[in-house]
């Protein structure tokens, strides 16, 4: 996990497997983050597995975010992982963005 | 009033309504007097489901009033139709049209749930910005007979996670409605709620297809180590639809107990279908003997199955087994070859590249088009091996090769380009090249294309530079 500030938002890149570990260590990693900035970006362009226990993960994250009006976006999804996401209907809860640059650029 | 506004801070918002006349929009533009530092103008046409052309001349002469203080005029929520009168009356470039949906009442955002246009935007809209009011709202809705209403509303709550309406989405199950019952399943499941489980394993058997989709995406979200054992049950059920439900579920819980009821599932498959969304779903889970499950997979009979093991190669990596797949590259299964060298051009090494450059000759024209895309992965400089396809007679052959030197070079890509733009014989090769240049916009590529543009005459072509030059 790395994060960087660009364009006034938190970048987070993941990377590798997020199950119910590592899912929980990154939702740990990014609230942390939430003081730094309004709106986090979240970039799926390294991760190449993800299971239901991650997702559960992610969806906590939002709801936390959602609780002190901060704004989460998904973005730089493989179209493995975005299949996920469609399938469970969470491509419709989550803001995801085609690209970081896209994910970056939109106010 | 028909026409009110108010100022804040350097923007103006003026609210205009059905009833209103031109008489009404004289206070406005006295307004813009008393605020020497205006920057925007904001005319809500939410209320307007037509516009008079008193009205049209109305907006113009606002414009026309703070237009040469270099202040921008937003129109917003402005309905289609009303969009077609100002674009037929060629009005349209005077104005920024944006949508605004913080100046609906809550009543009203509710009504827009009936356009399934915009309903999906609304329930967002909602969701971000939840409030209490809206939490009522969206309770009072979730208890609406009308059907639509309901679904939206409890997809709301469900995005909001608005845990306090967990009882009342429950209830949406028991709904004679599929799409409330599958809004129902698909919010409890984002939001975590583990005791309808059982229920969402009724719904699996549904003969509704999207209800039992959701059903089989909302037990993955609450799964336990309990559930693959009930989803081996149904893997044996005898609709299809089913075992592909089924199979997204446990992929998704993933898993060792999951993995050997997928691979289980497989060697008793005998519908296409399924057999090509289980080995799909097994290049999601991270296990080594995946990687040579799918391999296997490379020499089923069927095409389909065999693209979805290469493509899952492509996810899972070859983990040592690249000899595996090269030695399945032969001349007389054009299929299997085909697809190998898919699998092998995801991750193309170093030695596959070379051994793909050897036998690039020997082959026909669809492997000849996949070793391209492939080596444009390739580690090693292939930049001479792409340089000689340019020149081959085959088009097909010309295009792919100008994506793949795209992909490994971009700067080499553009100069291509702009000389393929120039004199290939190809339209096709020529759009390709134009494509390019489109996206990269080298130093002088306005030149360029006003230049070809002039003396090709293909309309494709043609069209594509006017779209470009935004003439």
């Amino acid at each position: 996990m790395k994060n960087e500030m660009k364009n006034g938002k938190q970048l987070v890149s993941l990377s590798g497997e997020i199950n119910a570990q590592t899912g929980a260590e990154c939702k740990a990693f990014i609230i942390k983050l939430f003081d730094t900035a309004n709106i986090l970006v979240l970039s799926f362009d390294k991760v190449v597995y993800l299971n239901s226990s991650g997702l559960r993960e992610i969806i906590d994250l939002l709801k936390n975010a959602t609780k002190v009006k901060k704004e989460l976006r998904l973005c730089d999804m493989s179209k493995d992982i975005r299949e996920m996401f469609t399938f469970t209907g969470l491509e419709k809860v989550f803001k995801i963005y085609d690209t970081q640059a896209a994910a970056l650029e939109s106010k | 009033m028909s026409v009110t506004f108010s100022a804040v801070n350097d923007s103006v918002l003026i609210h205009i309504s059905q009833e209103a006349s031109d008489k009404d929009f004289g206070a406005v533009l006295e307004s813009f007097n008393n605020i020497p530092s205006l920057k925007e103008v904001r005319i809500d046409m939410k209320d307007l489901v037509y516009i008079e052309s008193e009205i049209q001349e109305q907006i113009v002469s606002i414009k026309k009033n703070v237009g040469a203080k270099s202040v921008h005029v937003v129109l917003l929520n402005v309905s289609e139709s009303v969009y077609t009168t100002l674009e037929m009356a060629d009005l349209l470039n005077l104005f920024i049209f944006k949508q605004d949906l913080s100046l609906y009442h809550i009543d009203e955002l509710v009504y827009m749930f009936h356009n399934p246009d915009v309903a999906n935007e609304i329930s967002v809209y909602i969701s971000s910005n939840y409030s209490p009011d809206f939490h009522n709202k969206m309770m009072e809705g979730a208890n609406s007979e009308d059907s639509q209403v309901r679904e939206h509303c409890i997809l709301t709550m469900g995005r909001a996670q608005d845990s306090d309406a967990t009882e009342v989405i429950r209830q949406g199950m028991d709904s004679v409605y599929p799409n409330v019952v599958r809004a129902s399943i698909l919010a409890l499941g984002w939001l975590g709620d583990c005791e309808s489980k059982e229920r969402f394993f009724n719904f699996i058997s549904s003969k509704d297809i999207e209800v039992a989709e959701a059903a089989g995406a909302s037990i993955s979200l609450v799964s336990d180590e309990r559930d693959p054992e009930k989803l081996r049950k149904l893997s044996e059920s005898e609709n299809s639809n089913i075992r592909i439900i089924v199979a997204g579920t446990l992929s998704l819980i993933n898993g060792d107990e999951a993995y050997a009821i997928i691979v289980k599932m497989l060697e008793k498959e005998r519908n296409e279908q399924v057999r090509t969304v289980l080995v799909q779903r097994i290049a999601y889970f991270n296990k080594p003997d995946a990687t040579e499950m799918l391999i296997s997979m490379l020499d089923d009979s069927s095409k389909s199955v065999k693209e979805a093991a290469a493509a899952g190669l492509g996810r899972t990596g070859l983990r040592g087994h690249e000899d595996e797949v090269l030695k399945r590259i032969n001349m007389e299964d054009v299929w299997l070859s085909y697809f190998a060298v898919k699998a092998l051009g995801q991750n193309c090494s170093a030695k596959s590249a070379k051994y793909l450059k050897e036998i690039y000759n020997k082959s026909e024209e669809h492997l000849r088009l996949a070793i391209i895309e492939a080596l444009s992965n390739a580690p090693s400089d292939m930049d001479n091996f792409f340089a000689e396809r340019l020149f081959d007679s085959n088009e097909d052959i010309r295009k792919v090769t100008l994506s793949a030197i795209y992909k490994s070079n971009k700067k080499t890509a553009i100069a291509k380009s702009v000389k393929l733009l120039e004199d290939d014989p190809s339209w096709l090769v020529r759009y390709k090249a134009l494509e390019i240049i489109s996206i990269e916009k080298p130093a002088g590529y306005k030149k360029v294309l006003t230049k070809i543009k002039k003396k090709d005459n293909n309309r494709n072509i043609q069209e594509k530079i006017a779209s470009v030059l935004g003439i």
